[in-house]
């Protein structure tokens, strides 16, 4: 069945292709009447008889130009045109057999008096070192926001998830009017609700990236940004959207998102209430997730089937951006950004898990039955300034509240076989739960450099933070052993557990250091910059436990579990850093070589209170550390770029006094942990690397980019565990070290698109892949544990203009583990996604979209299937909608997840969202400027 | 203090009254930048001959590479190699010469031909050493110093010795003061302008005029210390060769105004009139910037604002000059018989000089009233077109019809008196 989809989406995308190719040519000069010179740079474009345009170019500096794959029986209107000209425009119908050939003179224009002007609409130009996009060229639907204008320029893809890449370089920051678009500069917000009639221009330039002050500037530092000009009557406006559903099964679902701007201030407030398991708790992803695009809707803003239980989320919050300044430059900025957030869940969850552990001889195969009933609510503040004067300086506070309050009942059965079937223990636990907290964070930073004065060069950062929490638990737990007399225990145990905890920290990284040690002198070229970093933490904890006797019904003191614990760590690194480039350019390239080392002294005091005497400890250490880097970038002008780095480092970390000495706790019989004072510290050696690559040709239909990124590290002396499965059943864990330890990792991706004409089809490829080996041992057999996970995703996405955009996805992941220990059993599952998405934007005004994911998992019998269904139906002048969501029409949805440890995989099937259908009414206020975007017309001239 | 406001008003006030006298002598020329038109490169261009550059073997000569032109020799400044071709005029191959630093950092090293001396000197930074605009400064101020010399580096071919060995040689007080020669034998000039609070004395003089090494004049009085357009930047009044050896145009940043100089006085000789919208606002000459990064953002939000005419080259016909605007260009020619001004860079080339531009955006020399224009073999062959009414120069013939032949060739030409 899958296969049929499949070849029947290529089908599709290759009749699309050779539709392409049923296409006309067109070739032809353009010459001067008077001086029969040829016109470089005319603007030769054809439009459609509705005035859509089809393409356009720039003559050459002959005068010519040659169209290819333009539509063939179809009326089409030329139009030529050049400064200071009168311009010539005609009617064309094409044929595919023949190329056609037009010389076209033109007469200077000397009777009107704007002849030095520049009215011809020109689609693209480059402006200095900024590539300039004239919205008034694409001739769009009324309602197309700034994506759909996007898409219809050569050079520049949006990928299907929402990035966007200009000749293969991904756009990192997006402004309207150089500043962050409603304090966010994700792209989305902006590029989905802006309307093309509101733009003046857009731009996309290069800019420095801030975090590299006082740092050397290389070329592949740089980000590639892009200004959206608003016209000067749509510089204030509002727009968002507000929604409310309902569907069978009790669902329903409620979204706000409301953004109001002015030159210098926005404001937006989102929220929602639902129970379809949507994620609303996040303000920013609220607003990229309401945005008034509709050609191509977010098929996966939906209720998550793949979340475990049902949950009844809300949330409500606002965010304030002012700016103090005038300037629509993104160098110099005087902002401040508030927001706050309000949001909760009340979850219920039921799940089944079912484990395979590994023990000598003996695999143990766990199932635990499990309910709980979640409360939780948070409430988030945070101030965000910053003020910058140029690329040479920066200054921002950071400052982030928060408070937490909730509340969990849960009640868990568990018991454990052996491979012949037979119950060996089982665990029946019950819990309450209530807690609550607040953090408090303020981070500080100041970096400046200057060449004129390069002794003060620094980069400051400084950063504070406070917590507290109350914890109080109640738990019950019975465990049964069934192999062994007497080692049953019951608990009906109490904690309250308060902490404190303070943090203060800094670093200061003088790049001036150079101009101060050695004046004028230059040493080789080698940038050398000294930094010192400070940390002050103190964490303060009390547990009170209590154990209730059913003799005197009272709850006793657990005086081996109570205790209070203050600790204070102080710690200062100062450091050196040594970094050399070579530069080399040529005609049509540009490569450099980066060399880094560094050399660090850590030093560490600690200083540990208990009311447990063997846990009252001081420590220090000092740790000399070093770390090298080695980068190589290479551009080929106009055709490609590639970077490359790797990296070595070497670190070290200590025993916490909780692995030293561990207050053991048995309640979880499962989860016994114990302490060992003899640990020495962990080396960890760590290699990186990274390289990407992408295409920088703009004439080329292709965009390609990639990129691998990966590590691997080798620890010393690593901190393992000892498992002891003991004979009543409880699991024991002795912590001891390891002799090494390593780890590797990938995770890489490929994309590619084809622009044929204006449609796409774009296929990306990510995956990560990672292989750990961890000494221990298991029931006193050493053994060494390989874990090993691989995970590849493919999706293809063709898209037909704006009227049909096809997905297809197939996902494959692997977990695996492996054990060499003698008689240890190794585990492994598997499972594969086929995903399947469609939108067709036919007839005008109305959208259908359906997702199809189909699941196979290793260890279930049958694959599970989630099919959902979209129709949405615009009106009100664009600004009403009618959405009909059926969700899990085949109602067969299971929400199972795997995953796999050192001692064994784990299924886990928990209750979550079964099949609905909801029908939706979405409003749109949108406003720019002074009309309603309705009454604007497009006679923008550049 | 209050004398040198004194002597700094008067100063001012003569340069005005004397601005006012000659104003009536000055030529003015319209130039709208958008409005410049192109026409055929036949137009204006006489006398056109090509001469092949001999080619060894192991030399290769691209489109990126320079002329320089010495009293007997074409020089070829190959940057990207880090190489110097020496030719006789004829063409004839004499030397090439390897030297890794040159044209360094896009800022030093670059050849300057000193035809005083007849020789190629190379000046630039010691790359031991990192020197900040103030650093410079304190240099400038204590140019004799000896200490001081080790900040910079000075090599010499002198062409006058056939083994065109590079010679290092010690930077002079010249060197480090920026003052260089001028025309006769022994006038010369410094025009470099800077503002510091390191300078003692607030006045100083866009151009000064020594003889051998005395001050005889100072023209273009400014505030050294806080001359609001000159606040946060460097800035250099260019002096341009003219046909007559014993004056020269000089252009000031900022300024529409071509003077000429000679070495008793200066005075106006043409004024470029623009648009409006390119024009500085009055504002610009009176409030100061109130650090670098508002400068860098003037300069930015207003691209098409007048910065300095540079490459003033006039001939009896025509004028060609460039306009740097603040962050843009132009390349324009004025016609002085039509009165009309062409934008270089929409000339295009025809049958009469084989589909070759040989008017280029730069890279053109104009030396003992010849124009030399160096192109590439690939060049060529990429332009070329046959004119069926005039026989092919065999210099581009042997390229032609050769595809393994890779000389360079200069085109040398005149422009047309009419």
């Amino acid at each position: 069945m899958r296969t049929k989809i499949i070849l029947l989406l290529l089908a599709h995308v290759f009749v699309a292709s050779y539709a392409c190719g049923q296409s006309g040519k067109l070739t032809g000069a353009v010459t001067d009447s008077l001086s029969n010179l040829p016109l470089e740079s005319a603007t030769v474009a054809f439009f459609r008889k509705d005035s859509s345009m089809v393409t356009y170019q720039l003559s050459d500096k002959n005068g010519k130009f040659f169209f290819e794959k333009l539509p063939v029986h179809e009326p089409l209107i030329l139009n030529i045109s050049y400064t200071g000209y009168t311009a010539y425009s005609k009617q064309l119908q094409l044929n595919a057999t023949k190329t056609d050939t037009l010389n076209i003179v033109l007469s200077p224009n000397f009777n009107d008096s704007n002849a030095v002007t520049v009215t011809a609409i020109i689609p693209v130009k480059m402006n200095g070192d900024t590539l300039e996009i004239n919205p008034a060229a694409f001739k769009m639907k009324s309602d197309a926001v700034v994506e759909e204008l996007l898409n219809q320029v050569p050079g520049i893809t949006i990928w299907s998830d929402g990035s966007i890449t200009v000749n293969g370089k991904k756009v990192q920051n997006l402004f309207v009017d150089g500043k962050p678009f409603m304090g966010s500069t994700d792209p989305r917000v902006a590029t989905q609700n802006l309307p093309k009639t509101a733009i003046d221009k857009i731009q996309l330039y290069q800019e420095y990236d801030r975090s590299n002050i006082s740092k050397e500037r290389k070329p592949q530092d740089s980000t590639l940004t892009m200004n959206i000009k608003l016209k000067e009557d749509s510089k204030k406006g509002y727009f968002g959207k507000a929604g409310i559903g309902y569907g069978t099964d009790n669902r329903y679902e409620s979204d706000l998102s409301f953004q109001l701007y002015n030159k210098k201030t926005s404001f937006g407030i989102g929220g929602g209430l639902n129970n379809i398991n949507k994620s609303i708790g996040n303000l920013q992803e609220l607003f990229q997730n309401n945005t008034y695009r509709n050609y191509n809707p977010n098929l996966y803003n939906v209720g998550q089937f793949g979340a475990s239980g049902i949950n009844r989320n809300h949330s409500i919050g606002g965010v304030y951006t002012h700016e103090f300044n005038d300037v629509t430059n993104s160098r110099q900025n005087n902002r401040i950004t508030l927001n706050y957030n309000k949001s909760g869940t009340d979850a219920s969850i039921t799940d089944l898990t079912l484990q395979n552990t590994t023990a000598v001889d003996n695999p143990q195969f766990v199932k635990t039955e499990g309910s709980q009933n979640n409360h939780s609510d948070k409430h988030q503040v945070g101030v965000n300034y910053v003020k910058t004067n140029s690329y040479n300086d920066n200054f921002t506070v950071n400052s982030n509240t928060e408070f937490n309050n909730g509340t969990n009942a849960s009640q868990r059965f568990t018991e454990v076989r052996d491979s012949s079937g037979q119950l060996q223990s089982s665990n029946k636990v019950k819990g309450m739960q209530t807690n609550r907290s607040d953090n408090e964070s303020v981070d500080i930073s100041f970096a400046k450099s200057d060449e004129e004065n390069p002794i003060k060069s620094f980069n400051l950062q400084v950063n504070g933070r406070r917590n507290s929490a109350i914890t109080d638990r109640e738990v019950q737990s019975i465990f049964n052993s069934y192999t062994q007399a007497g080692k049953d225990t019951s608990y009906n145990r109490r904690y309250r557990t308060s902490s404190d905890g303070i943090n203060i920290g800094g670093t200061l990284d003088y790049g001036g250091f150079k101009r101060l040690l050695l004046r004028r002198y230059n040493l080789f070229n080698i940038r050398m910059s000294f930094g010192q970093w400070f940390n002050y933490t103190r964490n303060k904890g009390t547990n009170l436990v209590t154990d209730y006797d059913s003799l005197t019904h009272m709850h006793i003191p657990n005086s081996h579990l109570s205790n209070t614990n203050t600790k204070e760590t102080i710690e200062y690194t100062p450091y050196l850093s040594l970094s050399k480039t070579i530069f080399k350019w040529r005609n049509n390239y540009s490569r450099n070589y980066n060399f880094a080392f560094k050399v660090s002294n850590d030093l560490k005091e600690e200083k540990n209170s208990s009311s447990i005497a063997e846990r009252n400890l001081d420590r220090s250490f000092q740790f000399l550390r070093y770390e090298g880097n080695v980068s190589y970038f290479y551009s080929k002008r106009e055709r490609y770029r590639t970077y490359g780095s790797i990296s070595y480092t070497k670190n070290f970390d200590y025993p916490s006094i909780d692995q030293l000495y561990t207050i053991v706790d048995d309640i979880n019989a499962y989860s016994i942990r114990y302490g060992n004072p003899d640990l020495k510290n962990k080396i960890n050696h760590r290699v990186s690397m990274y390289a990407d690559f992408n295409t920088e040709n703009q004439k080329s239909p292709y965009s390609i980019n990639g990129s691998i990124n990966g590590g691997y590290v080798k620890s010393l002396n690593p901190i393992v565990d000892s498992i002891i499965n003991e004979k009543s059943g409880k699991r024991s864990y002795y912590t001891i070290n390891g002799d090494q330890s390593n780890n590797i990792n990938f995770n890489y991706n490929f994309n590619i698109s084809k622009r044929l004409n204006k449609n796409k089809i774009q296929l990306m490829y990510n995956g990560y892949f990672n292989n750990g080996l961890t000494p221990g041992y298991i029931d006193t057999v050493y053994t060494l544990s390989h874990s090993n996970s691989l995970s590849n995703q493919f999706t293809l996405q063709f898209s037909l203009q704006s009227l049909l955009i096809l997905n297809a996805g197939e996902m494959f992941q692997t977990y695996r583990t492996r054990q060499t220990g003698k008689g240890l059993t190794s585990f492994q599952n598997n499972s594969n996604t086929t995903k399947f998405g469609l939108t067709l934007n036919y007839p005008k005004d109305v959208t259908f979209s359906s997702t199809l994911n189909i699941v196979h998992n290793s260890n279930l019998d049958k694959a599970t299937t989630l099919w959902n269904a979209f129709a949405s139906y615009r009106f009100m002048k664009q600004q009403g909608e009618l959405k009909f969501s059926a969700m899990d029409i085949l109602k067969q949805y299971q929400n199972i997840t795997n995953s796999v440890d050192a001692q064994g995989t784990t299924t886990r099937i928990t209750n979550g969202l079964q099949q609905f259908f909801m029908l939706t009414f979405s409003y749109y206020p949108r406003k720019f400027g002074k009309t309603t975007l309705q009454k604007k017309t497009n006679k923008e001239v550049w | 203090m209050r004398n040198k406001l004194l002597c700094h008003t008067t100063a001012l006030a003569l340069s005005l009254l004397l601005n006012c006298i000659v104003q009536g002598q000055v030529q003015k020329i319209y130039l709208n930048p958008k409005a410049a038109g192109g026409e055929s490169q036949s137009k204006f261009i006489d006398s056109l001959r090509f001469i092949s550059l001999q080619k060894p073997d192991n030399v290769n000569i691209d489109e990126s590479d320079n002329l320089t032109i010495a009293k007997s020799y074409f020089i070829i400044v190959q940057y990207l190699k880090k190489k110097l071709l020496f030719y006789k005029k004829d063409g004839t191959f004499v030397k090439q010469v390897s030297y890794k630093k040159l044209g360094n950092g896009f800022v030093d090293f670059y050849p300057f031909y000193n035809e005083k001396g007849n020789q190629i000197t190379f000046t630039g930074q010691n790359k031991n050493y990192t020197l900040t605009q103030k650093d410079n400064i304190k240099i400038e101020l204590d140019p004799d110093n000896p200490k001081n010399r080790k900040y910079y580096k000075k090599y010499v071919i002198d062409l006058n010795d056939t083994s065109f060995t590079l010679k290092k040689s010690t930077p002079t007080t010249n060197d480090i003061s920026g003052i260089s020669y001028l025309f006769d034998d022994d006038y010369y000039s410094q025009n470099k302008i800077t503002t510091s609070n390191l300078y003692k004395d607030s006045i100083d003089y866009e151009l000064k005029l020594y003889k051998n090494s005395t001050l005889i004049k100072q023209y273009f009085p400014y505030n050294h210390i806080k001359e609001p357009r000159y606040l946060y930047t460097t800035n250099y009044v260019s002096a341009p060769k003219s046909d007559n050896p014993h004056q020269r145009f000089v252009t000031r940043p900022y300024n529409d105004t071509i003077y000429v100089l000679t070495k008793d006085s200066i005075s106006p000789a043409y004024q470029i009139i623009l648009p409006l919208e390119n024009t500085l606002p009055p504002y610009f000459f009176t409030t100061p910037f109130k650090n670098k990064t508002e400068r860098e953002n003037f300069q930015r939000n207003n691209g098409w604002l007048l910065n300095q005419i540079y490459n003033w080259i006039e001939t009896r016909s025509h004028i060609l000059f460039i306009v740097g605007f603040q962050s843009n260009s132009g390349n324009y020619i004025y016609s002085k018989k039509n009165k009309t001004i062409y934008d270089i860079r929409k000339i295009k080339a025809d049958s009469s000089s084989f589909g070759i531009k040989v008017f280029p955006d730069y890279n053109t020399i104009y030396e003992d009233s010849l124009f030399y224009t160096l192109f590439s073999a690939d060049a060529i062959r990429r332009d070329f077109k046959p004119n069926a009414a005039k026989a092919t120069p065999k210099a581009l013939e042997n390229i032609i019809k050769t595809k393994s032949a890779n000389e360079a060739v200069i085109a040398v030409f005149t422009l047309k008196a009419n």
